[in-house]
């Protein structure tokens, strides 16, 4: 039953609003603001964790994101164990064109994410949300100086460049909180990537810029650092 | 990681990286970009391209890599290729030319490849000699030709040339004859009809017709919802058809009475014997067809540069070595890609492009007197049955029994399932695919 | 001058090892070779890093095994890469990990020839073994 409502669901994607909306043309979304946001979530519908792993697979969600949220690759991100606030932020804001970055990976889960709805993706989150963060597989060790680097600036953060602690949000353990991600694990490449994309302003979608703030004045050796930091920390609760 | 600074760096090879990898002498005596005949050692071997297409470019790039002295010239009638991979997206308007047009710069500057733009008139083998349309003569220690495909016109009655380039056209190779065919697509009347005839095994890009019957009845979808598609074909089975035409139902009524295509099959008598450009009808097996425009795909054979060299056996094609991809007909000579025999693997740019790579490799180690590696081809073909609706076709092959085979359990189709995000995946990857792909070949 | 030789003894291990690994009727193409295949969609020697493919080229050996011998086994999902797993026999998957790993973590783009052709001599040279 399930399958044939979601391959009619994506049915109506092939030929309606994705083929409506042409090649590549942007849905017109406006930024949340922490109201509208709020809002939006309290609105979605209750999300039922059984039904999402079952469109986890129906939507081959774990060719790339693993069975259970677990990436196995490099340019995918690790969503086991993130807040559904979170995982329900982020599919709606690549179905509605505030996720619209200019590097590929974020180009499919546009197009996933315009085959669901709401209920979909509520389930969806409560999926990833049953589980928790792993350390990342192949993670590697840090030089001693360097973690203690990292450990300050994620536990007392940077006054002299207005860098909050990364844990004031994120979580002690990276475990992160309601649309904060959880850190703990996650692909290296991919948080990189994402906080490279922050830097330089081809990621937006954070209400009132707050996570970019905090990117600007970090140094390329110390955004690498704080990857493997994270993908090696075992989020003991 | 300046990885996500999209720009593509400009990165030229600079005096200094040359000495680096040839050696003071070799720089300091010549001008290296200056397209000369004296750019490098004396006595380097040269290996002379024909053909700047996917095959003699990805040839050239790979070739550098294998040997970082050998002299390489690529001789390419025009200044800019237009790849055939994507053009069924120009006719309906997912793409323009301009973005399937490529030149040979970074072949040029990066892979330190002198190219040189002219026509080839002929082959000395005995002598190891081209000659040009400009009247140049060079001399080469391997020669390489990536000729492509030329068309059977004669094989339908009342067709030519001539009414290929003014009413009936082709469109499989890019340019002009794409833009022709949008006009006509375009210009379809309400409820009107549109013939496809595909050809007959073995052809450039087996799936091509049928992505272009889907691109047809996407249009007429959102366009002209009474306007359908026909395609009349010599064969009973093409490749992906299980997927393709499983896709054809899903989205455009296939099998239904209101289908916005149908498809004559061989046995169903849809073999086009003759066409009337005047009267815009075909006549088949299964009577005649009238339309509105007819999209004969015509039966192929080897590249002209190749029947005219003498590379071509008895059945139109090229047969080579399996091993190295070099002619059973002259050796020293090597044949790539569309006009190649090349056994189990399809006429696609992606078969041309593994083709070089294990050429460039067969090359390098007979010029430096080695034995030959074990040659590993690959194939993967995505098409789109829809704007977001994609089907693919992979295998990797290897050299066995004297045969370019399957390895191991590689070959397979997408699979036909009820998951909505395969097709959905395989049109994001074929996007990727494309822009990945021109870019291994062309930078 | 030092990197020149250190290129020349490099190509000078991969012409070595194209002699004799020529002894007999090599059984399986070299990891560079099949590596070169993966281009198309990873982009050239696996240096692409902002598409919808993941990069291979400085991948740990033992992510890249991992990934193909579940792709081969059934035991990971996938829309392609199952399909062309089934091409590789483990001792190949290995050589095809052993070279990319060597390969730059940069975009290609952005990489010279000299320091591509210095890599992948030096992932030559390991013979296929991590």
């Amino acid at each position: 039953m399930l399958k044939k409502t979601l391959l009619a669901a994506a049915l109506i994607g092939f030929t309606g609003t994705a083929m409506a909306s042409g090649h590549g043309e942007k849905p017109d979304a406006h930024p949340w603001s922490n109201f509208s946001l709020d809002q939006k979530i309290q609105s979605m519908p209750e999300g039922d964790a059984t039904r999402g792993q079952d469109i986890h697979a129906q939507m081959m969600c774990n060719a790339c994101h693993g069975e259970k949220g677990e990436s196995p690759s490099r340019n995918y991100a690790s969503i086991n164990g993130q807040p559904s606030e979170y995982t329900i932020k982020m599919m709606l804001d690549y179905r509605d064109g505030r996720r619209w970055e200019d590097y590929k990976q974020a180009n499919i889960m546009v197009k996933i994410a315009q085959a669901l709805n709401d209920q979909q993706i509520a389930d969806l989150a409560a999926f990833y949300a049953q589980s928790t963060p792993q350390p990342w597989e192949y993670a590697g060790s840090l030089e001693a100086d360097v973690h203690s680097k990292v450990d300050r600036l994620v536990r007392k953060g940077d006054a002299s460049r207005m860098i909050v602690p990364c844990a004031s949000c994120h979580g002690a353990h990276g475990e992160g909180n309601a649309i904060t991600p959880a850190l703990a694990g996650q692909i290296p490449e991919y948080f990189v990537r994402t906080m490279q994309a922050y830097k330089h302003g081809h990621r937006n979608n954070d209400v009132n810029e707050g996570m970019s703030q905090f990117t600007h004045d970090l140094t390329d050796e110390e955004i690498q650092a704080l990857a493997e930091y994270y993908a090696s920390l075992n989020e003991a609760k | 990681m300046s990885q996500l600074e999209n720009k593509v760096f400009d990165s030229k090879v600079t005096r200094r990286d040359l000495i680096k990898v040839f050696g003071a002498s070799a720089v300091a005596a010549t001008g290296l970009f200056g397209a000369s005949k004296n750019a490098f050692a004396k006595s380097a071997p040269h290996v002379v391209v024909l053909g700047g297409g996917v095959g003699g470019s990805t040839f050239a790039k790979y070739l550098r890599f294998a040997d970082p002295d050998v002299k390489i010239t690529i001789i390419e009638q025009f200044p800019e290729y237009i790849t055939c991979l994507r053009s069924n997206d120009v006719i309906v308007g997912y793409h323009t030319l301009d973005e399937l047009t490529f030149n040979l710069d970074t072949i040029k500057s990066k892979y330190n490849v002198n190219v040189v733009i002219d026509k080839v008139i002929g082959a000395d083998f005995d002598k190891r000699t081209v000659q040009t349309a400009k009247g140049h003569t060079l001399s080469y220690d391997k020669l390489v030709v990536s000729p492509g495909i030329d068309f059977k016109f004669e094989d339908y009655e009342g067709h030519s040339k001539e009414l290929a380039e003014t009413k009936i056209f082709h469109g499989y190779k890019a340019g002009p004859q794409t833009l022709a065919l949008r006009q006509q697509l375009l210009s379809v009347p309400k409820g009107g009809t549109a013939i496809i005839a595909p050809p007959q095994n073995p052809f450039r890009c087996p799936p091509g017709p049928y992505e272009r019957a889907s691109f047809f009845a996407e249009y007429f979808q959102k366009h002209n919802p009474t306007a359908k598609v026909i395609v009349l074909d010599p064969k009973d089975r093409f490749t992906k058809d299980g997927p393709f035409k499983k896709a054809w139902e899903r989205l455009y009524g296939y099998k239904t009475d209101n289908s916005l295509i149908e498809w004559v099959s061989g046995s169903e008598g849809g073999r086009v014997l003759s066409v009337d450009g005047d009267n815009l009808s075909v006549e088949t097996m299964a009577g005649t067809f009238k339309a509105d425009m007819i999209n004969i795909i015509p039966n192929q054979r080897a590249g002209k540069l190749a029947q005219k060299l003498g590379l071509t056996d008895a059945s139109g094609w090229c047969p080579i070595k399996r091993e190295s991809m070099e002619s059973q007909i002259q050796p020293g000579v090597y044949v790539l890609g569309d006009s190649s025999i090349a056994d189990a693997m399809p006429k696609s740019g992606y078969s041309a492009n593994s083709q070089a790579k294990v050429c460039a490799r067969a090359v390098a180690d007979t010029l430096r007197g080695n034995e030959l590696g074990k040659a590993i081809y690959s194939n993967v073909c995505y098409s789109l049955a829809g704007e977001n609706y994609g089907v693919s076709i992979a295998a990797i092959y290897e050299v066995r029994d004297g045969l370019i085979q399957p390895k191991g359990k590689s070959a397979g189709v997408s699979p036909i399932t009820d998951k909505p995000a395969q097709p959905i995946l395989e049109a994001v990857y074929q996007k990727n695919w494309q822009r990945e792909f021109v870019k291994d070949v062309f930078s | 001058m030092k990197q020149s030789m250190k290129l020349n003894t490099l190509l000078a291990a991969f012409s070595l090892m194209a002699a004799t690994s020529a002894q007999a009727e090599p059984q399986m193409a070299t990891g560079g070779a099949m590596a070169w295949q993966c281009a198309p969609c990873h982009g050239t020697n696996g240096q692409e890093f902002v598409e919808a493919m993941p990069p291979l080229a400085g991948m740990p050996a033992k992510q890249f095994i991992d990934a193909m011998i579940a792709y081969r086994e059934g035991t990971r999902a996938a829309i392609i890469m199952d399909r062309v797993a089934r091409g590789f026999t483990d001792d190949e998957i290995k050589a095809m990990a052993a070279w990319f790993e060597k390969q730059p973590v940069k975009q290609w783009e952005n990489t010279s020839l000299t320091e591509s052709l210095e890599a992948q001599a030096a992932a030559e040279a390991t013979g296929g073994q991590e």
